[in-house]
């Protein structure tokens, strides 16, 4: 029962792993920070993990108060595998900025398809939509500062 | 294994029960004990009631907007411990994660409307009733109430009635379900911490003993009662025969039709929720799906093959999708009625008694579907509290109001359709508490009464909203001339 690419089958499963990528990405820019190859570099990364730290208590609070037990409706066709960057674990400086750069491509369509999938939850396809648009600004961001 | 028992909440006071009968408190995933519970002595409720008696003058007189702050901080602990009691739910009750989040957040919504007791509980008044007379209505508290819940919702439940019993100034006893004691237990340290006075809210563990010496005891207001339609109708008579207020809410049969003219994509997801949510142990479960003409093999198909689908596992793993039922007892019950739709000649498409699920022993019953239901049939009749859909396929709107008619039960009812005339003349005519218009679990939000008609309710005044504060007040009046 339950094919394998519906490993997020509830809103429970979708807003968790939002949360622990969320988790993730603040970890790897701390780190990033420390790495950089220049102080302004530095001060992107580290703006960029505290908005993922901000997001996480968005993803939260929204598991928190927006699950409407009338509609816990399954959820079809999303799948932990196609959204998770791999660990980057050896990575050199760098790279930091190609890697940042494919975290943030995830999360983005990650946001962009899940919100459609909570399409029947209004307020958490909308926080979902403003989530992706971080992340679309984070990468435009990337774009112009190298790590 | 060794497991901790829990305590009742009497005075401000935890304390161990002196009872020494217990029961085992079961994990439905695991069927492993994981705590147990005092069947409490007809004494202990005598001195819980008296010491909320006791308690009583004081709360009343404690002004409603200083009663309301213990409100606010009680809703911020229960945020700030939401996923400790949504994963206490699961581990005692069996359902989902994501179904037991929703349970606390409805808990929490009611504690939130009840913060609006001051505007709540006002009454009126009239000028110049007669030349230079005026007359004014004034609610007052009564005294002691209490709660006997079932094992279904053990924290929503409760929070139908006690934040606005206790708001309005009375003092309260919550009896919690025997299966199910532990998230109660933990909301109660968390309404401790938030500095309630001492007796104005009292926990008392137990079986039907005590809730027979709450509703015999002279000192108790009233009961509100949630459960099967048989111990309902008992407790009504008996609590009333002890000149007590009471509501109480009673078990259910609901019907779900489907208009040719539903959207089918949003329909079955709808549909799905509600028969198979909380493992079907909901009283605003869909039961059984009324096709109407030509919806019936496109529903037939879709539904059976979105219920096939369902991930059947423990609760505490985020992509289950449906949990174990309560207890093994609960298990053989379901599988019961579904070897009596067997035998009663209904076609099962979808069938969940054997369904396994990989380090878990506990008491699962996968999604079943029945098909070429008839109304005569026991699973057509009864209420399973399990995840069994049955589906019926009928002329018109009006051979499905027949039907729905036709059940002693009238707490929900739902329809599909994208008529705006069908769904008026659905719900004008329907005799069920809860209607549904593209809604497949109709519950009631805090601030609205959760209805119940015929065989599902007993009472008048419902849980919830202004229902609740007319069940938990006196009205008063005062008719007024100086000289």
């Amino acid at each position: 029962m339950g094919a394998e690419r519906d490993d997020l089958g509830t809103f429970g499963a979708v807003l968790r792993f939002a949360i622990q990528e969320e988790e993730e990405a603040g970890r790897f820019y701390q780190e990033a920070a420390t790495q950089a190859a220049s102080s302004p570099a530095a001060r992107t990364f580290e703006e960029m993990a505290e908005e993922h730290r901000v997001a996480r208590g968005t993803l939260e609070r929204l598991r928190r108060e927006e699950v409407a037990e009338m509609i816990l409706e399954p959820i079809r066709g999303l799948s932990a595998t196609s959204y998770h960057t791999p660990s980057t674990a050896g990575r050199v400086a760098g790279q930091l900025q190609s890697l940042a750069a494919a975290r943030e491509e995830d999360l983005r369509r990650f946001y962009a398809d899940a919100g459609l999938k909570l399409a029947f939850l209004p307020q958490v396809r909308r926080a979902l939509q403003r989530l992706a648009q971080g992340a679309e600004a984070r990468l435009s961001r990337l774009g112009h500062n190298p790590g | 294994m060794t497991v901790a028992t829990v305590q009742n909440f009497v005075g401000g006071e935890w304390v161990d029960s002196a009872s020494t009968e217990r029961l085992d408190v079961v994990n439905p995933a695991t069927a492993e004990p994981i705590a147990q519970v005092p069947l409490s002595t007809r004494e202990e409720v005598d001195r819980a009631v008296r010491v909320a008696q006791e308690a009583f003058q004081g709360w009343r007189e404690t002004p409603p907007t200083a009663r309301i702050r213990y409100f606010f901080r009680l809703k911020e602990l229960m945020e700030a411990n939401f996923e400790e009691l949504a994963r206490t739910l699961v581990m005692e009750e069996g359902k989902t994660i994501d179904e037991s989040r929703g349970e606390i957040r409805r808990a929490i919504e009611n504690v939130e409307v009840t913060t609006g007791i001051p505007s709540l509980m006002m009454g009126y008044n009239l000028e110049d009733i007669a030349p230079e007379i005026d007359e004014e209505c004034i609610r007052q508290p009564l005294g002691v109430f209490c709660v006997i819940p079932p094992f279904n919702f053990p924290t929503m439940v409760p929070m139908w009635f006690l934040p606005y019993a206790v708001a309005c100034g009375n003092t309260f006893i919550i009896k919690p379900s025997e299966q199910v004691p532990l998230s109660m237990n933990k909301l109660v340290h968390l309404m401790d911490e938030a500095g309630f006075p001492p007796g104005t809210v009292n926990l008392v563990n137990g079986a039907r003993g005590v809730a027979e010496a709450l509703m015999e005891h002279p000192l108790v207001k009233g009961v509100s009662f949630v459960g099967s339609t048989a111990v309902a109708k008992q407790i009504y008579a008996k609590a009333a025969a002890h000149g007590k207020r009471v509501q109480c809410q009673g078990g259910a049969k609901n019907f779900m039709v489907v208009m040719p003219d539903a959207v089918l994509e949003r329909t079955v997801p709808a549909l799905i929720t509600s028969v198979y949510g909380c493992a079907g142990e909901r009283c605003l479960s869909g039961s059984v799906l009324l096709a109407v003409g030509e919806a019936y093999e496109p529903l037939r198909d879709a539904f059976t093959e979105a219920a096939s689908r369902l991930k059947v596992g423990y609760g505490l793993d985020e992509s289950s999708q449906m949990g174990p039922v309560v207890s093994r007892r609960h298990k053989e019950r379901v599988l019961s009625y579904i070897n009596k739709g067997v035998e009663e000649g209904a076609r099962l498409l979808l069938d969940g008694r054997h369904v396994e699920v990989k380090d878990y022993p506990g008491f699962f019953v996968g999604p079943t579907v029945f098909d070429r239901v008839n109304p005569e049939m026991t699973i057509a009749r009864d209420e399973i509290f399990g995840p069994v859909g049955s589906i019926m396929r009928v002329r018109d709107l009006d051979e499905a109001v027949e039907i729905i008619h036709a059940s002693p039960y009238g707490n929900a009812a739902a329809v599909f359709t994208s008529s705006g005339q069908v769904a008026r003349r659905f719900q004008y005519r329907v005799q069920c508490g809860n209607i549904g218009i593209n809604i497949g679990i109709v519950a009631p939000m805090a601030f609205f009464p959760f209805g119940g008609f015929k065989d599902s309710f007993f009472g008048d005044l419902h849980g919830q909203g202004r229902d609740a504060v007319n069940f938990f007040t006196e009205r008063k009046i005062v008719i007024s001339r100086w000289f």
